[in-house]
């Protein structure tokens, strides 16, 4: 490849800009893009490394004035199911999320309309759509498939590794469905869980490696009893007559059958 | 508490339950309020599957398989020589609240065979709905049967503790009851359906009258009731069923009428041979014709004519009906109204309100359509659009049918290399 002089570049220049990762740092961005009218090759949080070689790096501050002005305009236009779903879109971990979320705010603030995120004919508003869709797949999935296992100490203890960051999402859920009981949730792939003391919930950074790795040694005495109950309930209400393994592994993938009490061998 | 024993009646109890397909645990609206144990969600939770590719939501079990009556598509009828088990109120408390407190269960589904007499029967259901209510302060779904024949108070009371009430119909004409269950009468399962229908009017009528103080009335049944039809024990033809199940809809304001495909596992003349085949394809018929009922519009003579009262096989029932009808298509999507547009094949109700949302900011094309959900490979014969569609040129021939069915099945037969993986 030729290597073009500087000098011979057009004169605006395509900037890649970085932020903290933060929900409020991106709008900061939002903000800058607009007030300084910047032509944007990609947005990315500063720990990743960016890849267009030619675009010039700008890091920007986070402001929180200037991202409450982008968020109170866009709440404005969206109203608080609007804001919900731009927060959902940015939970999602794909690289580049916030190239597809630009995409969609510009074309809000080009057409406001209260409906604009209904537009699924718009490229970036139809990605935008999906990642919500997965995330509230993901939660529900969460919901339904965590599996607490009853320690010696009380607690009741259940590991998870969903694809997407939802923990922080249901704690709320676990929280008002089982207010009579300690539970703590720990999603071993993010490495962070959170705990609930029958009053509030906490966030918890680690936990003994052995515990993750085998918590049966820490089990209550009855826990096993109660396993080996949920898989004889699991096999005979199954009718074989009717075995479809097609519609049994779309409905429970095989991902989550690990920390599955009624998928384990027998106890 | 003796587990091996627990254990031993579980597993009697469960699978001679596993018939009833009802598992719904949607509809509930009991919220946590009393720091208890559960609170139920609006939509429902499938916490498994099993093998069979059915949800496993809820603790669905008999209080006893032991029973008087001897109809003869029930596995648990008197006559029939199986292990029988009950299980005491207290374990029945125990198993729903330890397995709800791992995450497994949305609630509990209880239902009993009659030992005794159908008030005994229903008076030991309540009472396990009733402990858990009180005693345990339990917030989870609670489905209970309704027993045939059961007094008015006990199913008023049933509904205060209970979340749903079923009564089970299974066999919806009157001429196959007494072919297969010749001791039971529809008028001993319309009754109970009645006083619940009645109870939760007078509740509704309550709640409008007294808004000022809400908190005196209590909840009824607050999701509703259902009931089931076995498909195909008794010889009765799918306009029957779909009429008994509009008939209910209609005026027994029912959130759901099951579907359950009859599992020939008894010997018996009047009932197909034991290795026959489940009827696995008419049963998904049927609820999607149910479906149409409820969410798309239709009523049940425009989904079977009498000439003609059973579903098409080969091919769904809405895409049948739109064969018939075709005068009415193709729909143009940029103008016509939502209920017309739900009347297309290959457009589901999500679909078709994304295409009602989006129109007015873009001339959609079948690109768009396949990108919000529609099946674009059936709906491209019934709609034009702004962009050319050369697929309605095959509206009007008389080989449009057969070349839907041979599509359909040149897809699965593309999917099924995977199905043979498991052996199936």
């Amino acid at each position: 490849m030729q290597m073009t002089s500087p000098a011979s570049l057009p004169v605006t220049t395509d900037y890649w800009l970085t932020y903290d990762g933060s929900f409020d740092g991106f709008l900061t961005v939002i903000f800058r893009i607009y007030a300084d009218r910047l032509t944007v090759a990609g947005i990315s949080p500063q720990d990743i490394v960016q890849t267009d070689l030619l675009a010039c790096t700008l890091f920007v501050e986070n402001n929180a004035t200037q991202a409450e002005r982008v968020l109170n305009r866009l709440h404005d236009i969206l109203g608080k199911t609007g804001i919900r779903q731009l927060l959902a879109g940015f939970l999602n971990e794909t690289p580049m999320r916030e190239m597809v979320l630009y995409g969609v705010i510009r074309q809000v603030l080009q057409q406001p309309d209260p409906d604009a995120l209904q537009n699924v004919a718009h490229p970036d508003i139809l990605t935008l759509t999906h990642w919500v869709r997965q995330l509230r797949i993901e939660q529900h999935r969460m919901e339904a498939f965590v599996r607490f296992e009853l320690m010696d100490n009380g607690i009741f203890l259940s590991r998870i590794e969903p694809d997407l960051n939802v923990l922080p999402l249901v704690a709320p859920h676990f929280r008002r469905r089982f207010a009579d009981q300690h539970w703590l949730i720990f999603d071993v792939r993010r490495d962070f869980g959170v705990y609930y003391d029958l009053d509030t919930l906490h966030q918890v950074s680690e936990l003994d490696a052995a515990l993750l790795k085998n918590p049966s040694h820490q089990f209550d005495v009855k826990e096993l009893n109660y396993q080996k109950m949920w898989q004889t309930y699991f096999k005979h209400v199954n009718i074989p007559e009717r075995r479809n393994l097609k519609r049994h592994v779309r409905e429970l993938p095989r991902r989550y059958w690990k920390y599955l009490t009624e998928k384990q061998l027998s106890v | 508490m003796n587990f091996e024993r627990i254990q031993e009646k579980l597993s009697i109890l469960s699978a001679a339950a596993k018939y009833d397909v009802s598992c719904s645990s949607s509809g509930g609206k009991r919220k946590n309020t009393n720091k208890g144990l559960g609170d139920s969600s609006v939509n429902g939770i499938c916490h498994s599957f099993t093998e069979d590719g059915r949800c496993v939501s809820l603790l669905k079990i008999l209080l006893t398989n032991y029973c008087i009556y001897d109809c003869a598509y029930c596995v648990s009828r008197k006559s029939n020589d199986v292990q029988r088990a009950a299980f005491t109120v207290e374990e029945v408390v125990d198993l729903t609240m330890n397995f709800y407190r791992r995450n497994y269960i949305e609630g509990l589904f209880l239902s009993s065979g009659i030992f005794k007499d159908a008030d005994t029967t229903m008076e030991r259901l309540v009472r396990v709905a009733k402990t858990l209510r009180t005693v345990h302060r339990f917030n989870g779904y609670i489905h209970l049967k309704g027993i045939p024949g059961a007094s008015q108070e006990l199913m008023h009371e049933a509904g205060l503790y209970a979340d749903r009430l079923s009564i089970n119909m299974e066999i919806p004409t009157q001429s196959g009851l007494k072919l297969l269950a010749p001791e039971k009468d529809h008028q001993d399962m319309m009754k109970p359906m009645q006083v619940v229908r009645d109870r939760i009017s007078e509740i509704q009528a309550d709640r409008k009258a007294k808004h000022l103080n809400q908190k005196r009335i209590p909840v009824f049944a607050p999701a509703g009731q259902s009931t089931q039809f076995i498909v195909g024990a008794a010889g009765e033809t799918d306009l029957q069923m779909i009429k008994t199940a509009d008939h209910f809809y209609q005026n027994y304001q029912m959130r759901r009428v099951y579907y359950s495909g009859y599992v020939p596992m008894l010997q018996d003349k009047r009932l197909p041979a034991v290795n026959s085949a489940v009827p696995v394809v008419r049963e998904s018929r049927l609820y999607q014709a149910d479906w149409l009922m409820r969410y798309y519009g239709f009523a049940a003579n425009e989904i079977l004519d009498p000439a003609d009262p059973f579903l098409d096989l080969e091919v769904d029932p809405k895409l049948a009906w739109a064969l018939r009808n075709r005068a009415l298509f193709p729909v143009p999507i940029q103008t016509a109204p939502l209920e017309m547009i739900l009347r297309v094949p290959g457009i589901g109700v999500k679909t078709a309100k994304r295409i009602v949302q989006s129109r007015r900011f873009e001339q959609l094309t079948l690109e768009h359509l396949s990108r919000m959900g529609a099946a674009v490979n059936r709906a491209r014969y019934f709609i034009q659009t702004a962009t050319p569609n050369p697929a309605l040129a095959h509206l009007d021939d008389a080989g449009l049918r057969q070349l839907l069915v041979s599509q359909t099945a040149a897809q699965k037969q593309q999917a099924s290399p995977q199905l043979s993986l498991f052996g199936t």
